[in-house]
């Protein structure tokens, strides 16, 4: 029987803490995604049930409980590293990101519960959380203490620029459906809503016009930082597939966000088009590249990708924080 | 006693057959009574022609008389110059009780695109008018629709049908306009037309909060009478294709038999308005927009009718226990009507049965009373009643069993064979 002194004591809320903190540690990157998928599949089952009063606030529970746990696990890979997440390694940085498009997810359902957002987001999450299985979970040793507050600066305006340009994909692929429909004259299920052409287009006008300087100003800072370290003892080569790939697909970007500020009334549709285009692109060579370069199946040394790191570091990806 | 429907409507024919088949303005409908009436003087006749259906109701006190469902085809065809062959598959009949749950069904709006839609009942009260004022109403169809607006007034009463979206335009703008724009207090509002599906359009959107509305009609005055009413801004007609320029949502009412704006009309307004989006609703059928002016840019969304059903088929379902009471307000109200009917072809007969045999009755009784003078009063009011009942009990059997045909319809034979049997003239 425990009495309430017991209860109160410092020793039993140091063992719920401790029990906590052990429970919350053994977090794995299964835990979430295993709730995304499960998040998913409802939203599938909303998306061909129809209205069902029961699953979506069985996709928020899913999702939200998903979110406390990819929390809990970026939260021990930084006391792990001692290094925020952004900065640890490409891996942490996937999953900062997927972590971003669960917490808007949530945002945006508990703004407006009928929009089918998660049937377009959760794929994108858990592409990335999928991603990260097959990319380093070594901190980079190039970000060095003088540099780490730039590098942190440059890591965030990516990841936030990512996921702008994920957004801009959403939207605009929400936006193709939308017209679709509405050319074609059809209906869609009762469990299936998504906002106005106007409202989608609005949106996606916003998102890029975010997205672009951001990802513009943390391109800079990674050239400024590259210029940094080969001043100094490691050296830094821009022929980077990672870098050279990023470039040209901001390159593209931007000639999308002039053709959209070049013109007074633009044919929504084709921005659409560009922007899935673009943004699929930018997010597919991206995150593609930094796999491909991590498994080895491109030859490339990548700074992102950690191939400068020790030997004894660089574990298989299939031996790295599945289980 | 024969009454009779020959019908295309939204369940059963496309726009494209209904719109040749449709009597788009008054002058044409009242050339097609002069035909009907020339071809079948003796039957009573009345057309509903909407944009969801066209109905033409028939009704003979013979049954040979009137024209059968070849013949009404036959009109349509030779009167719209359509070929038979095009619309006789989606051209329906229906007769006796069948054609009276029709029309009950069709005035309380169960027949509707829209569920629940209050003007079907307007434009039931506008065509029996129009079929009288042609003089082609007679005492079935007088009753037939009277009873149509009466047992439509109940079913409004009596359940839910007319709550929520009842209105093609509440549909349109609900399913496919908030698809499109985000907010309508910033829209440009076209109305082409002035009727009253102009007018209840006009009254949703402004509910939506639009602003500025144009009314474009072929009669200024009318133009101006509506615009004045919604508080709007009407246009000659001639400025129909700045107007179209200047609006975002388009909404065409009019009774056109041909389409007002082709492919080239709204290339002349693109290149005026630029590659802005417009919402164009066509409500008319005929409908006054060439389909094809949907397909000449991404941004130009055009819906007619027909493309509302999807949506309509889905209101419908939701309100399936609404549809079923009503449903059976209707089959209790044709039961009323059709027993009505056939008690009123049964009923002279039964009359002059009566009377006939009353007046013999009679005639022998006097005869009686005039040999026996010296019966008294109270005896002879004893023989009177006794030879009364006589009669009643020989009358009793066969004008029961002519009582119990009639419930399932007018019974011509037993009618004939009274008529001959006992001599009964018309």
């Amino acid at each position: 029987m425990i009495l309430s002194s017991d209860i109160e004591s410092p020793p039993f809320i140091s063992l719920v803490l401790n029990k906590v903190s052990r429970m919350l540690s053994n977090v794995t990157v299964f835990c979430f995604m295993a709730s995304y998928l499960v998040a998913l599949g409802l939203e599938l089952a909303r998306f061909l049930r129809n209205k069902d009063r029961f699953i979506r606030p069985l996709i928020f529970l899913f999702s939200l409980a998903g979110l406390v746990a990819q929390t809990a696990y970026l939260f021990n890979r930084a006391r792990h590293t001692q290094l925020p997440p952004l900065l640890s390694s490409s891996h942490d940085w996937l999953i900062v990101f997927s972590w971003l498009l669960v917490a808007i997810f949530l945002f945006i359902n508990l703004i407006d519960e009928e929009l089918s957002i998660g049937l377009f987001l959760f794929p994108l999450v858990l592409a990335l959380v999928v991603s990260s299985y097959f990319v380093d979970t070594v901190p980079n040793s190039l970000v060095q203490p003088a540099i780490r507050s730039w590098a942190l600066l440059h890591a965030s305006l990516l990841v936030l620029g990512g996921v702008g340009i994920a957004l801009c994909f959403v939207i605009s692929l929400m936006y193709l459906i939308q017209h679709r429909r509405l050319k074609q004259k059809q209906n869609f299920t009762e469990g299936f809503n998504l906002p106005s052409l106007a409202k989608l287009a609005r949106l996606n006008r916003w998102a890029l016009m975010i997205s672009a300087p951001l990802l513009t100003v943390g391109m800079a800072i990674g050239i400024g930082m590259g210029v940094y370290v080969r001043k100094g003892a490691q050296s830094l080569s821009f022929l980077d597939p990672v870098i050279i790939v990023y470039e040209i697909v901001w390159a593209a970007m931007m000639v999308s966000v002039i053709f959209i500020l070049r013109k007074q009334q633009p044919n929504q549709k084709h921005i659409a088009q560009l922007t899935i285009w673009t943004g699929g692109l930018l997010l597919l060579t991206v995150i593609g590249i930094q796999i491909l370069t991590n498994v080895r199946i491109l030859n490339f040394d990548s700074w992102h990708s950690q191939n400068t790191s020790p030997p004894e570091i660089q574990r298989p990806a299939a031996e790295r924080g599945i289980s | 006693m024969n009454l009779q429907v020959v019908y295309c409507n939204h369940q059963t024919a496309g726009l494209d057959i209904r719109e040749k088949l449709a009597f788009s303005s008054k002058e044409q409908l009242d050339n097609a009574y002069s035909v009907l009436k020339k071809s079948y003087p003796d039957t009573e006749m009345v057309v509903i022609s909407t944009c969801n259906r066209v109905e033409l109701y028939t009704a003979t006190q013979e049954s040979e008389v009137g024209p059968t469902h070849q013949d009404l085809a036959k009109f349509f065809s030779e009167f719209h110059q359509v070929p038979v062959s095009d619309f006789f598959e989606d051209f329906l009949e229906r007769t006796g009780p069948d054609a009276v749950r029709h029309l009950f069904q069709v005035a309380s709006s169960l027949d509707s695109m829209v569920l629940g839609e209050p003007q079907i009942v307007n434009q039931v009260k506008e065509a029996y008018q129009c079929a009288t004022a042609n003089a082609l109403c007679g005492p079935l169809t007088h009753a037939l629709f009277q009873q149509a607006i009466r047992v439509s007034a109940r079913v409004r009463t009596e359940t839910q049908l007319s709550e929520g979206r009842v209105s093609i335009a509440s549909v349109a703008v609900g399913t496919f306009g908030k698809g499109i724009f985000e907010r309508f207090d910033d829209k440009t509002v076209l109305i082409i037309g002035a009727g009253e599906m102009a007018e209840e359009t006009l009254i949703y959107l402004k509910d939506e909060g639009v602003k500025r509305i144009l009314v474009v009609n072929r009669s200024l005055e009318n133009a101006q009478k509506l615009a004045t009413k919604v508080g709007g801004e009407a246009k000659p007609y001639q400025d129909l294709e700045d107007c179209l320029a200047a609006a975002d949502v388009i909404v065409s009412t009019t009774g056109a038999s041909q389409p007002i704006v082709d492919v080239a009309c709204f290339q002349r307004v693109l290149q005026k308005a630029g590659n802005k989006t417009f919402f164009i609703l066509d409500l008319g059928a005929p409908r006054d927009f060439d389909p094809a002016v949907g397909e000449i840019s991404d941004n130009i969304f055009l819906y007619d009718i027909d493309d509302l059903e999807g949506t309509c088929e889905r209101n419908r379902k939701a309100r399936q226990k609404e549809v079923e009471h009503a449903l059976t307000i209707i089959d209790e109200e044709t039961d009323r009507f059709m027993h009505g009917v056939y008690h009123r072809a049964t009923g002279p007969i039964i009359k002059q049965l009566r009377e006939q045999w009353h007046e013999v009755r009679e005639q022998e009784v006097d005869k009686l009373f005039s040999k026996l003078t010296h019966l008294e009063e109270k005896d002879q009011e004893l023989i009177k009643r006794s030879i009364e009942q006589i009669v009643n009990k020989l009358l009793h059997p066969p004008l029961e069993v002519l009582r119990q045909e009639a419930r399932e319809g007018t019974p011509h034979g037993l009618l004939d064979a009274l008529k001959q049997l006992f001599h009964i003239r018309d």
